[in-house]
């Protein structure tokens, strides 16, 4: 059991964990605001601070109400069941984006096309098939031949 | 005014915007009809698009957008009892039942002409209002923008949201963003990291793709794991019957939510949901029989949705006149506008009345459009329902793509858009609200330039934020926000316990 359930501090939206994470981005901030000198230092700073008083503030809360409350709540807030598919999606997404600039946009497309529906277990592959087909059809009739715009091109497209 | 608007007229009826409003709406009904998707995220999608076209052509499909999801929203929650938008959640409430009961036709037509009452009501108030307020705005001086900056910042910080400390963090993160690049008076670089590609700053539409196109969409999957609900659309769409009876019954309760809607669309950091509810509730007090609400009352599903489309309009106000949005949807339209080179305020309407005129002027046209749309294609839009999740996750996916790309043909923001889209998941995941973020990118280079500039003009004296009667109004009623902001909790814990008081003793 980690401290934030040893606390009772994973309630559902485990504001303990992410006051952590407020102070933590402040304070990265504030540290880069150590490079600015003069006037343009002045609004950075101060924003900073504000990042940390919020992080503070919510710290002081989830503290409040973990020593107020009796039951405890063992949630991280993350389910694992939801968690999957998004990270999964989202993993896609990356591996599209990192491949285009190498293959193209057409083929980065295409990955995701294909991949997103294999892994939500939807398996009408002839519709897959057509609807990439007509989507990358007609995103370049819009936008190469439409709107005269460049896509990233690659070694296939 | 009127000939600037006579002017607007001719031009937004050009058959190059007509087909941009009527497409827009299209398109809108069904980003709305798709539970998952919001005009926030369609819009922001949209806006790289619309960089090839006039900009009043963009800013059709934008107004088509808004007002045609705001009512498609209405589509599933009566046929599925989901919610399309978020602000269509009190539909639901009666809606669903009314479908249940066999009246999903006679719901949606009520849907569809509380919609069209509220988008003109709405569209007649910014027209009637930002002119006047814009002139009163020109008189304001750096120290004055510094304050509506500020104001504007802080009601949505700090009203949006159930947690003032996520929203004020939101904010602050919004206004960092809004500082990466070069600083303009020194030539210091702020927060770039050492990336070229950042001196620039961190372009709006990547901010916009990022946190509202990106994690709504992955957020999908979970639906479409699921299982994608089916319409029943032989009882519903299809199914016209006789409505004129009842819609006459209904007009009190438009009028009040007309006005309920417009109200609150004035209000930063309010939103449609809001609007819709508080229009509900009114409703259903005022009703001599309130026990048929939630069971299927005609008054409910009309309340509801004229309330929600009462507010869309409304919301521009603040945005097109200050430069403040009040809610998030208004905020991408803001940015929309500002990639068309239009800077939003009291300059926008002396230099380019054509457009923002032609811009109210469209959003009471789509508004008027939603009727014979929504009469008509009712039965079409519920097919919409059918598209799979699955295949609708990687389209939305690679149109952000394209999208991102194509404003500077960088592959830099592409990879922007991934760090961007992360952000906004891992935010969503702790309910932090996301328009603070985007009115911090859009209003921080405003306010820390008028704040020098005040600064400057008052010899780096603290009192030189505070010249003149107007500015300190605006101090003080941003001083009030933060105030209230602060009062609130305790009024509402003061109320709740003589709520459970008063219960324990009955």
């Amino acid at each position: 059991m980690n401290i934030s359930q040893r606390l009772n501090l994973g309630d559902r939206n485990n504001d303990f964990l992410l006051a952590l994470a407020m102070i933590a981005s402040g304070t990265f901030f504030l540290f880069q605001t150590m490079g600015i000198t003069g006037e343009g230092q002045l609004l950075p700073v101060a924003i900073c601070g504000v990042m940390l008083v919020a992080g503070i503030g919510l710290l002081l809360k989830a503290l409040v109400r973990a020593v107020k409350s009796s039951t405890r709540a063992p949630s991280l807030g993350i389910d694992s069941a939801t968690l999957k598919p998004i990270a999964l999606v989202f993993l896609i997404l990356a591996a599209a984006v990192l491949v285009t600039p190498y293959l193209g946009y057409f083929s980065g497309a295409t990955v995701m096309l294909i991949l997103i529906p294999v892994l939500l277990k939807y398996r009408e592959w002839k519709k897959v098939l057509l609807i990439t087909l007509f989507f990358e059809i007609g995103v370049f009739l819009v936008f190469v031949e439409g709107f005269g715009k460049r896509l990233p091109s690659g070694w296939l497209y | 005014m009127f000939e600037h608007l006579f002017d607007a007229l001719l031009t937004v009826l050009q058959p190059a915007n007509a087909l941009a409003m009527l497409g827009g709406t299209l398109l809108g009904v069904c980003i709305g009809a798709l539970p998952g998707l919001s005009a926030t995220m369609g819009i922001a999608i949209l806006i790289p698009l619309s960089f090839g076209l006039d900009p009043l052509v963009g800013l059709g499909l934008m107004a088509g957008i808004y007002n045609g999801a705001m009512y498609g929203g209405a589509i599933p929650s009566i046929l599925l009892g989901v919610p399309g938008t978020p602000a269509s959640v009190a539909t639901v409430l009666d809606g669903h039942p009314m479908s249940e009961q066999g009246k999903g036709g006679l719901a949606l037509r009520i849907a569809v002409v509380a919609s069209t009452f509220g988008g003109i009501a709405s569209a007649l108030a910014l027209l009637s209002l930002a002119p006047p307020l814009a002139k009163v705005t020109l008189a304001f001086g750096p120290s004055d923008y510094f304050w509506v900056a500020l104001f504007g910042l802080l009601s949505l910080a700090l009203l949006m949201g159930t947690n003032v400390a996520k929203g004020v963090f939101a904010a602050a993160f919004g206004l960092i963003i809004g500082l990466v690049g070069i600083d303009t008076i020194t030539g210091q670089e702020r927060f770039t990291f050492g990336f070229v590609e950042l001196t620039n700053g961190v372009n709006i539409v990547v901010v916009l793709i990022g946190l509202f196109g990106i994690p709504p969409t992955i957020k999908l999957a979970i639906r479409a794991l699921q299982g994608d609900a089916k319409a029943p659309r032989t009882a519903a769409a299809t199914e016209v019957g006789s409505g004129s009876g009842v819609l006459r019954r209904l007009l009190p309760t438009l009028c009040k939510s007309s006005v309920i809607g417009v109200f609150v669309g004035l209000l930063p950091g309010v939103g449609g949901n809001m609007a819709s509810f508080l229009s509900y509730n009114e409703a259903k007090r005022s009703s001599k029989s309130p026990e048929r609400f939630g069971h299927g009352a005609e008054e409910g599903v009309a309340a509801a949705e004229c309330g929600n489309n009462a507010d869309n309009s409304a919301a521009l106000v603040p945005a097109l006149t200050l430069g403040i949005p009040g809610s998030s949807v208004s905020a991408v339209i803001l940015g929309g506008l500002l990639v068309h080179g239009l800077q939003p305020g009291p300059a926008l309407f002396q230099d380019s009345p054509i457009i923002v005129y032609g811009f109210m002027l469209q959003m009471l046209i789509t508004a008027m459009l939603l009727l014979p749309i929504g009469v008509w294609g009712a039965r079409y839009f519920v097919r919409v329902l059918d598209i799979p999740s699955a295949m609708l996750i990687p389209m939305v996916l690679s149109l952000s793509i394209v999208g991102v790309y194509s404003v500077n043909n960088s592959m830099f923001d592409v990879y922007l858009l991934l760090v961007f889209g992360l952000i906004g998941m891992i935010l969503a995941h702790f309910e932090i609200p996301l328009a603070p973020i985007v009115l911090g990118v859009m209003l921080g280079p405003m306010a820390e330039e008028n704040l020098r500039l005040a600064m400057l003009l008052g010899n780096n004296e603290w009192s030189s934020l505070f010249p003149s009667a107007l500015s300190i109004s605006l101090a003080a009623v941003t001083l009030a926000v933060v105030l209230f902001s602060m009062i609130k909790p305790l009024v509402k814990n003061n109320l709740r316990k003589r709520r459970a008081l008063k219960s324990s003793y009955s």
